[in-house]
């Protein structure tokens, strides 16, 4: 449990909580960058190397809008490359931030780089496991911190330089640990619970089996009633076989097998398509991989249509499903999910509607999209066939 | 990868990562205010206050106890002992640092911000900001006490000011967005367990297709190849025995223990608990179904719609993603047990003015009373709820 709780990033947990929080890194870096400019006007006279200062100012800007992008529900992902640079971008912007007033600089208080770096890991939460936060705010927080001890001759306060250290490292320290915290805590419960959910779902099986086993049952009763058991009792109570019996068995055994394959051809796509009102010819899956759809992606798929499509968001008309192994990738398991249908309602409305099942469908497959082409919605999305 | 969680697991996740990560937190500022106060004294040559860097510790103990054992007592514990804390940390440090002229300093902010984190310790979003709000004034209360009477000018310190700002901030986006869009997880999971349960009948199907072929079909294709004449004594045995074989009603009394299924899923108590089910608890049924489907009308939907407020309470209070619902008929009546290993509540309190417990006690108590019913109601905090509903089993026919 430990592991899960220190490796996995929160959004692969909870993906839907991920997204509706998304707004929180562009808060936070916007606050770094406004922090960082007003920093900059109120302590303009610390300044001696004005272009270092705009470059500390655009790396920050740079990092702020980098993650920013990173989290939106449209990407909603960040690999630890891609979250390294980020961080990395703010503490270069405190590094030049400090350089371009080394000398005269008075107070590492006033200093906006600790700050910047700190809320640029916190802005990370969501998106990347515990112990990487961790790292990335110790890391952060000593490079302010030796960047603030360097400075102490020229400071106004006399003090020891560890004081400057922990001075300029503690803000990162506290806020790393805030999303370290967060982090791990969102992935504790969310573990549990969908081990808990996991473990119910198993346990409802015997309730299930025993409820549907006795209304197949009874249908089949029904059926085997109204010619075949008849058929059977007349035989057997005459003790002889007619060619009527013959020409009826030959009959009734017919439509009992054909009824049988039917039922058995019924798979999880056809009810979706009829709750749906989707044409059953809107469906191409040459090499019939949908009944492979793992049953996680499946439900998420299948909500979002049926919600979609009852609340008028999309049109079932003219709705096109393909399916079809994915030639872009090295697995040939691979298989690509691409929903085309027609926007019935305004478009923002129809992404907003979808936005929690595609981050659903994201977690679960990695590179679940929506798209608009003209009228038309897109939903694409890979699967492993079970 | 994960489907997330549901919304009330969602609101309970967002409330302990709030409190433990404040908690964390405020250890860290007591930590770094330590060694603020420390290092002067290993590394310059001034004259240190070496008490005071004990002065934090009884802060940062009550701050572990709060964090094992969170209660309104170690909270206010907390906040009366971090203002004297707060008073003598700040009183040394100025008084051992001369150019720390006035109280506009990171150094000064430090308990004061730690102070303030326990507002992530409340109950809720709002809560905590009136938590953290009394506690910020009156540790800048003890930190303008410390510069009077080490004579050094009081300033607001503007780093525990947008410390204050920040938290606030987060708090808020806290309160707004940890329930948001949690009906989709709702959607999706009754999606998953329709098609767990279409899954499970298709299997059956299969399995009664295969019953089919190895009995009807068999002697149907028998029949269909055989010549028109009297047939073998055994053929018609076989032929009787699998007329039986559909139509004994023992077989069917094995299959299932419920009387009736169409009659289960129409109940109130069968909706309740797919209600809940669908609102992310894992409710464990158990017992037979029989006996309830078997009760008057009115009795069937009292149960049924007491329990479904047993499990409203639980996805409500008791801070648990699971319960049992257990069914079972003796000596003439039907009972019902919700039980919940929550953190439970006082009994006593279930009748007092202004409890929020008012559900139970009308939509459960009292609504199964006017069936006849009656209802017990074992708790007690930390030990879980169990709610106990015995009702008389009089038929619907001996009502009429």
């Amino acid at each position: 449990m430990h592991e899960v709780i220190l490796d996995r990033a929160p959004n692969r947990l909870d993906p839907i909580g991920a997204m509706a929080a998304w707004g929180l890194a562009p808060l936070l870096g916007g606050m770094s960058v406004g922090y960082a400019v007003v920093q900059s006007i109120l302590n303009r006279n610390e300044i001696v190397a004005p272009v270092l200062a705009v470059a500390a100012l655009c790396l920050l800007i740079a990092a702020g809008t980098a993650l920013s992008i990173a989290v939106h529900p449209s990407v909603g992902r960040l690999s630890a490359g891609g979250a390294a640079v980020i961080v990395g971008a703010a503490v270069g912007a405190a590094v030049l931030s400090a350089l371009s007033t080394w000398g005269h600089n008075r107070l590492v208080q006033d200093d906006w780089g600790q700050i910047g770096v700190a809320l640029i890991v916190f802005g990370l939460l969501w998106v990347r496991p515990p112990w990487e936060i961790i790292v990335f705010g110790v890391f952060g927080a000593l490079v302010v911190g030796l960047l603030a001890a360097a400075q102490h001759t020229s400071l106004s306060i006399v003090n020891t330089p560890y004081v400057y250290a922990v001075v300029a490292a503690t803000p990162v320290l506290v806020l790393a640990s805030v999303a370290a915290t967060i982090g791990a805590v969102i992935a504790r419960f969310s573990s549990e619970w969908t081990a808990s959910s996991e473990r119910g779902m198993r346990a409802l099986e015997p309730e299930f089996r025993m409820l549907e086993q006795d209304a197949l049952r009874r249908a089949q009763l029904d059926e085997l009633r109204q010619s075949t058991l008849p058929l059977l009792a007349s035989i057997s109570d005459r003790g002889s076989i007619t060619q009527v019996d013959i020409d009826t068995a030959t009959a009734v055994s017919a439509g009992l097998r054909e009824h049988a394959i039917e039922q058995l051809r019924v798979t999880w796509v056809d009810g979706l398509l009829a709750d749906t009102r989707i044409d059953g010819h809107a469906v191409r899956d040459p090499e019939r991989l949908l009944p492979h759809m793992p049953p996680h992606a499946r439900a998420a798929f299948s909500a979002f249509l049926v919600e979609s499509v009852r609340i008028g968001a999309l049109d079932p008309a003219g709705a096109a499903i393909i399916v079809q192994r994915n030639p872009t990738v090295e697995s040939s398991e691979s298989a690509r999910f691409e929903l085309s249908m027609r926007i019935a309602a305004d478009w923002r409305f129809v992404r907003r509607t979808a936005r929690p099942f595609v981050s659903v469908l994201r977690s679960l497959s990695g590179d679940a999209a929506i798209s608009r082409n003209g009228s038309t919605m897109i939903m694409r999305f890979g699967f492993v066939p079970a | 990868m994960s489907l997330g969680v549901p919304a009330q697991v969602a609101r309970e996740a967002g409330n302990l990562a709030v409190a433990r990560s404040t908690q964390v937190a405020a250890l860290i500022c007591l930590a770094s205010a330590t060694a603020s106060v420390l290092a002067p004294g290993l590394f310059l040559d001034v004259d240190v206050r070496w008490w005071a860097t004990g002065s934090l510790l009884p802060m940062a103990a009550l701050m572990v106890v709060v964090m094992v054992k969170p209660s309104l007592t170690a909270m206010v514990a907390y906040i009366a002992v971090g203002v004297a804390s707060t008073f003598a940390y700040t009183f040394a440090l100025l008084e051992q640092t001369v150019t720390y002229t006035d109280t506009n300093l990171f150094v000064v902010a430090l308990p004061l911000v730690a102070l303030m984190l326990i507002g992530g310790s409340g109950s809720d979003a709002r809560i905590g900001v009136l938590w953290a709000t009394v506690a910020y004034a009156v540790g800048d209360l003890a930190v303008f006490a410390a510069a009077t009477v080490a004579h050094r000018q009081f300033r607001f310190d503007s780093i525990s000011l947008a410390t204050y700002v920040l938290f606030m901030a987060l708090l808020l986006f806290h309160g707004v967005t940890r329930s948001a869009h949690r009906g989709a997880h709702t959607l999706i999971m009754r999606m998953l367990r329709q098609q767990h349960a279409d899954e499970l009948r298709r299997a059956l199907v299969a399995e009664l297709r295969a019953e089919l072929h190895d009995t009807t079909l068999s002697e149907l294709a028998a029949i269909a190849t055989a010549a028109p004449g009297p047939v073998p004594e055994a053929f018609r045995e076989r032929l009787q025995s699998d007329i039986r074989h559909w139509t004994d009603e023992t077989q069917r009394v094995q299959a299932l223990a419920v009387t009736d299924e169409r009659d289960w899923r129409a109940t109130e108590l069968a909706q309740a608990i797919a209600q809940a089910r669908d609102a992310g608890l894992v409710v464990d049924v158990s017992g037979d179904f029989g006996p309830y489907t078997s009760l008057t009308p009115d009795a069937r939907r009292a149960v049924g719609l007491a329990a479904r407020q047993c499990l409203v309470n639980v996805l409500k209070h008791s801070g648990q993603s699971a319960a049992d619902v257990m069914l079972s008929a003796s000596g003439g009546a039907v009972s019902l047990v919700v039980v919940d290993a929550g953190r439970g509540f006082d009994v006593g309190t279930l009748t007092a003015e202004g409890n929020d417990r008012m559900g139970l006690m009308h939509s459960v108590i009292e609504r199964v009373e006017r069936v006849g019913g009656s209802v017990s109601v074992f708790s007690k905090p930390g030990a879980g709820t169990s709610v106990l509903m015995v009702v008389p089993l009089i038929r619907s026919e001996d009502v009429v």
